[in-house]
């Protein structure tokens, strides 16, 4: 049976993150709970080191050479107009005083899916990230303020 | 976010209690009935541009929920089949958390990866589905992470 046509956009490639060392966990929170995600509904915080997500490039290419050259990575893009998009590596001197969100980033993967075709690559780097992320569920969601704890992701190890 | 959505005779929605009164049958059902409410899934269903399963990727899944074993079926729970944003659905069996199979159905392919223990493999990339010798490989898989045993008859059964 040949594939169905699977019109439309194609499946984004990008997922935005904010930078806790250029912010703090209230604002995280603030800022997850004000997005109105239709049919989503904020109940707490992941956090992952930013080397994690470059870790899992090497792990996936390293453990099975046909993924060939898919990659995943982190992108330091401010929402302020002010810095272009550079590797989260390069120190950009954002404070939080900016406007608009100086602490966005984008977790990157080096092409969009192909719509309704299994990727063992990106099977794999999703394990690996979400071993990597601590995930915490907020205990009081009304409040302006994160009381769910200490956002440390796990150490990232070379496994 | 849901849509109309028509699926053929292969994937029509039906009871749990349709297959009968068995646990593994009841559980099956209870499976179909998800994978085929994740058929409605619309465009940007996760608020992030994610596509929905098309129906042929979810009259997969249901073929192959009734290929796979009883002890196979009893040990996938109903959260451990998810949709993801580009359409296709996996299934995950998860004994320990080193201890794993993920399969992942797509609209013509298929494709599985597992660890047990220090050991880890995959299906080699996406094959062609269905696929009698990947059946066979995921059967075997299982029974090694939950150490049930797989009759002769009772495989040639299911990857015939």
């Amino acid at each position: 049976m040949p594939p169905p046509d699977r019109p439309g956009k194609p499946v984004r490639s990008d997922v935005s993150v904010l930078r806790l060392f250029y912010t703090d966990a209230h604002f995280c929170k603030r800022h997850a709970r004000s997005l109105g995600i239709p049919y989503q509904t904020y109940k707490g915080l992941a956090a992952i080191y930013a080397s994690a997500v470059s870790m899992a490039t090497r792990l996936v290419q390293t453990s099975d050479s046909r993924t060939g050259s898919f990659w995943v990575k982190v992108r330091a893009s401010p929402l302020d107009d002010q810095q272009p998009p550079q590797e989260i590596a390069v120190t950009l001197p954002v404070t939080t005083t900016d406007a608009g969100l100086p602490m966005h980033a984008d977790i990157l993967y080096s092409e969009p899916m192909e719509k309704g075709k299994p990727s063992l690559a990106m099977q794999k780097v999703a394990l690996h990230l979400a071993r990597g992320a601590a995930y915490l569920i907020d205990p009081d969601v009304g409040s302006d303020h994160w009381n769910g704890g200490d956002l440390k992701p796990t150490e990232p190890s070379a496994e | 976010m849901r849509k109309p959505v028509w699926l053929d005779a292969r994937s029509a929605p039906r009871s749990p209690d349709a297959d009968g009164l068995s646990p593994a049958a009841y559980h099956r059902g209870l499976l179909c009935k998800h994978v085929e409410e994740l058929a409605e899934l619309a465009d940007d269903w996760d608020g992030y541009g994610g596509t929905g399963p098309s129906v042929q990727t979810v009259g997969n899944v249901h073929r192959l929920l009734t290929e796979l074993s009883p002890d196979a079926v009893q040990r996938l729970h109903q959260e451990s089949l998810t949709p993801t944003p580009y359409g296709t659905i996996t299934l995950e069996w998860e004994a320990a958390p080193d201890r794993f199979l993920r399969v992942e159905m797509g609209d013509t392919e298929w494709a599985y990866f597992y660890e047990y223990d220090d050991e880890h493999g995959d299906s080699g990339g996406n094959v062609p589905y269905p696929d009698a010798g990947v059946l066979g490989a995921i059967h075997e898989l299982l029974a090694g992470l939950y150490g049930f045993t797989v009759a002769d008859e009772q495989f040639y059964a299911y990857s015939a």
